[in-house]
């Protein structure tokens, strides 16, 4: 049988495009917190919260698609597990858990994507909705967040 | 029969106790021969025996019982105490030590100890000479081996633990990068043995708090001002023992010297005995106590110096004679507490550091440009930098000129400094110091460029009203006692892009690193507390100007400034100002 | 006193007893004075006399002793024992006579202070005589003597003064005494003298006082009655013309009582119509009081209106409490669903074992979303509820307003109204006082009327009481006249000197008109209570008059 969590999916939505991750990559849904700012870090580096006692750096996805901040009222942050420590990331609101089985997921799409290829899992249909599958802890580990001196 | 790993893994850990004080006993001989201790030694060997057949470690048990026959003899005086046999004894030791270890994640593990065991027979028949290049090339071989295995260890541990282990298990393997691991060093356990007082002493505080938290739970449903007297002196209390609690559960970590000096006596003498030089090594102050991580993270750079003590610093025995020292060198390993932290001093009585050599070096290394001036106290600490080694030829040893700038940056992560003194041809000292907790300090909150931040007490010289002093018109020096200092916006130098009016009078912050002073400038100062300083993980980890975070009161985090090297940086700038100036 | 004049009898009396008294002290005092007089006799012939015949033998006696003494000396001198003997033998004597005449001196009832002088002497005198019978009795030689002798001498010299001293002080005595006696009849003869004098003076003053009265009230009695004798004829005249107008006053008197006659049955008709104006009024003015009662109900179904206006906005404000609590609920919606996700990854993380569990995240994310969606409902409801409740409220409010005005206009109609018939009301009851008190005053002039005529008559009457009157007080004036000459005759009689002597006091007009006043106003009292019948006639008629304008004008009126 196989494992049905791999085949779960946590769909949010960035901008005006509807996201999709594992659900495994993700450790928790947090509620928004102000970022409280940090010196020398890259315009998509909100800054860092507490997580539980816990210092935790924050990356705004909107920043970082490239999409214009908005001031409307953020949501919800998810919180990734990545090798070099938790990342929260930002997003414009969470929409539900889904099981996207394989058949349903495109490996390869032919689309351009504001997201590079290096984490760009597929893109799933669901509903007559397009689902753009990132690997999160790839999103956000691939760049710097340290500016340097 | 079935073996139980948690009981095998709880047998080893007694043991590797017991095996401490086998060490200890043999160090002890070796200095002052007294036939007493052989019944202690035996009583030991016994101890462990029973110990491992108990728990199924049948083979183990079996060399162990050969072990004991030669104890036997010795405590019997049936055979006479030397060298060869001391030697022997330390050996039997460090194969029982990594046999242990091994047997905790695999009880299967056996050693090839037959050769071993046959020259242990011809030692304890009176046959002695044999051992010492035994015990090298034993040494050699064992040695991928061992790291084989400690890697292997590491791995088992369990990857969802908290990032507290994580950052345990990182320095590990760390430490495992760094050359030349003795088996000997202390590898991340899992079990730490405590004082009984301790824990008791931890238990009542603890006891102490769930009553005041009962009492404050109890006054939450009225609302008169009695109650809420009361429940705010719960709450008081509470944070004391809360404080208190912290602190000894702290001072659980806290482990004696003793164990570290042990390990780097054994290393000095196996050295010298590598090396045929002839060592004695005086402890002092080893009931002085550091935090595990601390001993744990400081054994190998001790290791290492201790080793260019033996091996770079004292001479070979008929130089020294030459020189009118004595035939043995003395290495004197000492601690003692002051006020900041321990004070870690190993001396020698060797041929010392000669300045000039070591400046030729650098300059040939090209670590150093040419021509250029340092003063003399300087050029020692030149010995810290990567690449350096004065070391003619590299020797297994030590030389690959890798160790220094090691043993430098772990005690800079420590928060420690080391330092050196030598006199050429009289001997070197390395003076080391490490503060004892690493993670409460004394923080300054102030506000810069609308945020707060913390800034640790101990890196402020001291906090002034700029109004009070003059400054020059476009706001940049002050003058200060008869100094003039230059005046930087700390919200600027970390790159908070706010326009300030530095017309502004506002708080300053006098640092000083050497003889070099710099203000730096801050919105507001809003008051002082302590800190429990947390690691920043790595995705924010090092960015410069910062090194630390913590909560603050009001569950923001709260980043902790890094003054000392701001200010070295900002210090630096300006010498370069003035030298391009000049 | 010159009031007390009323009553000679009692100022003679008075007087007498005076004098009386006078006298009779000035007796007594002089036979005080005699009795001290006697006493003074007595004395010098008890105390003094015998004193100095006492003194004078002590003294004797003294200058006796000295010479036995000095013979004794001179005896002893030549030691003649019998000559000595025979002189102590004297001297006892003498020495015996002479204490004797001290003791008796001290017996007599002398003052004391020759007593104590008598004393002092005494005691010189005792000792004189020791001294000296220390020298005879003593028997001593002579040689021995001189210094005794000069010790007796001493004594002599001293007893010498002593006596001296004490027969001044009973000289002093003796002048005193006569003195007293002096002073005695002198005072008694100072005493009568005054009391005669006294006596005389006032005998005479008294005398001249009454008869000056008396003299006074005989003059004002005179004048009085020529006066009273005029009167009468006055009288006499004025009351013969009272009659005359009397009569022409009755027939005014009937005239009036028929014009008043009509003017009150004029009245009575006016009044008739006022009351029945007053009850139309009354009536308006109930109708009135109605409506206002009609007005006020309808305020006050305005006012519980009003109230129901109120209780809508209480609901508003329930409806937005309900948003905020709406709001709370989408709060714990979002944090539900985040929950909910939370659970998932957590569910998804223990991988086989959380299948259950990520099946109960997947039912908590749907209760939360359709939490939400009827959060969103409820919302929406409120919403529209709200825009309702304001909807009405507004229409409520205009309404209201409309109402209220209307009300208000008709209230003030009807004050109006209200108003104008309380002034209606009083003008009215003004009207029918005013008719009333001209019925009164029409009564009143009737009444009058009457009483004029009965005066009238009695008027009459009495003038003629008058005329005999007056003629008897002529007669009777003549006889007073002929009184008072006889009582001057009697009192002053004829002689001139003494009128010249006594002149009567000057007497104020004031009082002498006072006095005639007195009886001129008893016999003008008659005559003012016929006068004053006549005036009150004539106010009656003056009365009468105005009451005859007021019907002719109330009649013009009416």
């Amino acid at each position: 049988m196989t494992n049905e969590n791999e085949l779960r999916f946590i769909i949010y939505k960035i901008g005006d495009e509807t996201y999709g991750s594992p659900l495994l990559s993700v450790r928790e849904v947090l509620e928004f917190q102000a970022p409280k700012f940090m010196p020398n870090m890259i315009k998509s580096f909100s800054g860092v919260i507490n997580v539980r006692g816990a210092i935790v750096g924050v990356i705004d996805m909107r920043l970082k698609f490239g999409f214009p901040d908005t001031h409307q009222r953020k949501t919800a942050m998810l919180l990734c597990d990545t090798d070099r420590g938790p990342i929260a990331a930002v997003v414009d609101c969470i929409d539900c858990v889904l099981e996207i089985s394989e058949s349903n997921m495109e490996k390869e799409p032919p689309i351009r994507s504001k997201v590079a290829s290096s984490y760009l899992m597929g893109v799933a249909k669901n509903k007559e909705q397009l689902i753009t599958i990132i690997d999160l802890q790839k999103a956000l580990t691939e760049e710097e967040f340290k500016l340097a001196v | 029969m079935e073996l139980d790993l948690e009981l095998i893994v709880s047998f080893c850990d007694e043991a590797s106790d017991l095996l401490n004080r086998w060490e200890q006993i043999c160090l002890q001989i070796k200095k002052q021969p007294n036939s007493d201790v052989w019944q202690e030694m035996f009583r030991i060997a016994h101890n462990i025996k029973g110990g491992s057949r108990a728990v199924g470690l049948l083979e183990f048990g079996d060399y162990i019982h050969k072990i004991e026959d030669g104890i036997t003899l010795l405590r019997d005086g049936k055979v006479k105490t030397s060298d060869a046999v001391i030697s022997s004894l330390l050996k039997a030791h460090e194969i029982l030590v990594d046999w242990i270890t091994q047997a905790k994640t695999n009880p299967a593990y056996s050693p090839k100890i037959q050769t071993f065991l046959n020259q242990f027979d011809d030692i304890m028949n009176g046959k002695d000479s044999v051992i010492l290049e035994e015990v090298k090339e034993f040494n050699n071989s064992q040695q991928p081996e061992v790291i084989q295995h400690e890697s292997d260890e590491n791995k088992g541990v369990n990857l969802s633990e908290k990032a507290n282990v994580q950052l345990a298990t990182s320095s590990n393997q760390k430490k495992n990068k760094s050359r030349g691991t003795h088996k000997t060093s202390i590898s991340a356990n899992e079990t730490i043995r405590i004082s009984a007082q301790k824990l008791d002493l931890l238990i009542q505080s603890i006891g102490e708090l769930s009553i005041h938290q009962s009492i404050a739970w109890h006054t939450k449903n009225q609302t008169n001002a009695e109650q809420m007297k009361t429940f705010i002196n719960s709450l008081q209390l509470g944070q004391k023992i809360t404080k208190e609690l912290y602190e000894k559960a702290l001072s659980l970590r806290m482990q004696p010297l003793n164990s570290v000096f042990q390990r780097l006596e054994r290393n000095i003498i196996d050295i010298a005995q590598t090396l045929q030089k002839e060592v004695v090594v005086s402890l002092d102050g080893g009931d002085v106590e550091l935090d595990k991580t601390v001993i744990e993270k400081i054994i190998d750079p001790l290791t290492h110096i201790v080793r260019n003590a033996v091996d770079h610093g004292v001479e070979m025995p008929d130089v020294r004679k030459a020189c009118g020292k004595p035939d043995q060198g003395q290495i004197t390993i000492s601690a003692h507490q002051d006020a900041f932290g321990v004070v870690l001093i190993i001396k020698d009585d060797g041929k010392g550091l000669i300045a000039d050599k070591i400046l030729k070096k650098a300059i040939e290394k090209k670590i150093v440009p040419e021509n250029t001036q340092i003063p003399e106290s300087e050029i020692l600490n030149l010995i810290f930098l990567p690449g350096f080694s004065t070391a003619d030829k590299i020797t297994d040893v030590s030389g690959r000129g890798v160790g220094m700038d090691v043993v430098s940056k772990a005690l800079y992560d420590l928060h420690g400094t080391v330092r050196i003194e030598s006199v050429p041809h009289q001997g070197t000292s390395f003076i080391i110091t490490l503060p004892t907790t690493v993670s409460i300090i004394d923080g300054m909150i102030v506000t810069l460029a609308g945020q707060n931040y913390v800034i640790p007490v101990g890196a402020v010289e001291e906090v002034i009203n700029s109004n009070r002093y003059s400054t020059d018109s476009t706001g940049s020096m002050i003058c200060l006692r008869d100094q003039v200092v230059p005046i930087y916006d700390l919200g600027q130098a970390l790159k908070h892009n706010k326009h300030i009016d530095k017309s502004e009078r506002r708080a300053m912050l006098i640092c000083r690193t050497g003889k070099e002073r710099i203000a730096f400038q801050v919105d507001r100062v809003l008051g002082q507390q302590q800190i429990v300083i947390r690691p920043l993980n790595e995705n924010i980890d090092g960015v410069f100007g910062l090194l630390g975070g913590t909560i603050l009161g009001n569950g923001e985090p709260g980043l902790i400034i890094d003054i000392p090297s701001l200010t070295e940086h900002y210090v630096g700038l300006n010498k370069r100002k003035k030298e391009a100036a000049a | 006193m010159l009031s007390k004049f009323k009553n000679i009898t009692f100022v003679i009396s008075a007087l007498c007893f005076i004098i009386l008294g006078g006298e009779v002290t000035i007796v007594a005092v002089a036979i005080t004075k005699a009795q001290a007089l006697l006493k003074q006799l007595n004395a010098v012939a008890n105390v003094q006399l015998p004193s100095s015949r006492l003194v004078s033998a002590a003294d004797m006696q003294h200058d006796h002793i000295r010479g036995v003494v000095y013979e004794y000396f001179h005896h002893k001198n030549k030691n003649n024992k019998e000559a000595m003997a025979e002189l102590v033998h004297e001297f006892d004597e003498s020495s015996k006579i002479f204490t004797n005449s001290m003791d008796e001196f001290s017996k007599l009832n002398l003052p004391e202070s020759i007593k104590e002088e008598a004393i002092k002497v005494r005691v010189d005198v005792d000792q004189y005589i020791k001294s000296g019978h220390d020298i005879i009795q003593s028997g001593m030689p002579i040689d021995k003597l001189a210094a005794v002798e000069n010790e007796f001498k001493s004594k002599f010299d001293k007893l010498e003064e002593s006596l001296e001293g004490l027969n001044k002080k009973i000289d002093d005595q003796a002048k005193l005494t006569s003195n007293e006696g002096e002073n005695i009849v002198s005072t008694i003869f100072w005493l009568a003298l005054a009391g005669i004098f006294v006596a005389i003076s006032l005998t005479v003053y008294s005398i001249l006082k009454i008869r000056a009265l008396v003299f006074e009230k005989i003059g004002i009695l005179d004048a009085a009655v020529k006066k009273s004798s005029d009167i009468g004829v006055q009288l006499y005249d004025s009351s013969h013309q009272l009659s005359l107008s009397n009569q022409e006053q009755a027939a005014a008197v009937q005239e009036s009582s028929s014009a008043l006659s009509e003017i009150s049955s004029m009245i009575a008709q006016t009044t008739d119509n006022v009351k029945l104006s007053q009850s139309t009024a009354e009536q308006v003015y109930s109708k009135s009081v109605e409506g206002r009662q009609v007005m006020e109900r309808m305020t006050h179904s305005m006012t519980s209106i009003q109230k129901a206006n109120q209780q809508l906005q209480d609901i508003t404000r329930v409806i937005e409490e309900i948003s905020t609590k709406t709001s709370v609920i989408n709060d714990i919606v979002f944090k539900t669903q985040l929950l909910s996700f939370n659970a998932s990854i957590e569910a998804a993380r223990a991988g086989q074992h959380g299948r259950g569990f990520a099946v109960v995240a997947e039912e908590v994310g749907n209760l939360a979303e359709m939490s939400g969606h009827a959060a969103k409902d409820i919302e929406l409801l409120l919403g529209d509820s709200q825009r309702r409740v304001r909807e009405t409220l507004e229409s409520i409010q205009a309404r209201v307003g409309d109402g209220s005005r209307v009300s208000d206009q008709a209230n003030n109609a009807f004050n109006e109204i209200a108003e104008k018939i309380d002034i209606i009301n009083h003008q009215m009851k003004a009207i029918s006082e005013a008719t009333q008190q001209q019925s009164v005053g029409i009564q009143q002039a009737n009444a009058g009327m009457t009483q004029i005529d009965v005066s009238a008559q009695k008027n009459n009457t009495n003038a003629q009481t008058n005329l005999t009157h007056s003629e008897q007080l002529k007669v009777e004036s003549l006889r007073l006249s002929q009184v008072t000459e006889d009582l001057r005759q009697f009192f002053i009689g004829n002689s001139t000197l003494i009128s010249q002597f006594i002149t009567p006091k000057k007497q104020s007009n004031v009082e002498v008109s006072s006095e005639v006043k007195n009886d001129h106003n008893e016999l003008l009292m008659l005559a003012r209570e016929i006068a004053n019948q006549s005036t009150s006639s004539t106010t009656q008629k003056t009365q009468s008059d105005e009451n005859t304008t007021d019907y002719s004008q109330f009649k013009k009126i009416g």
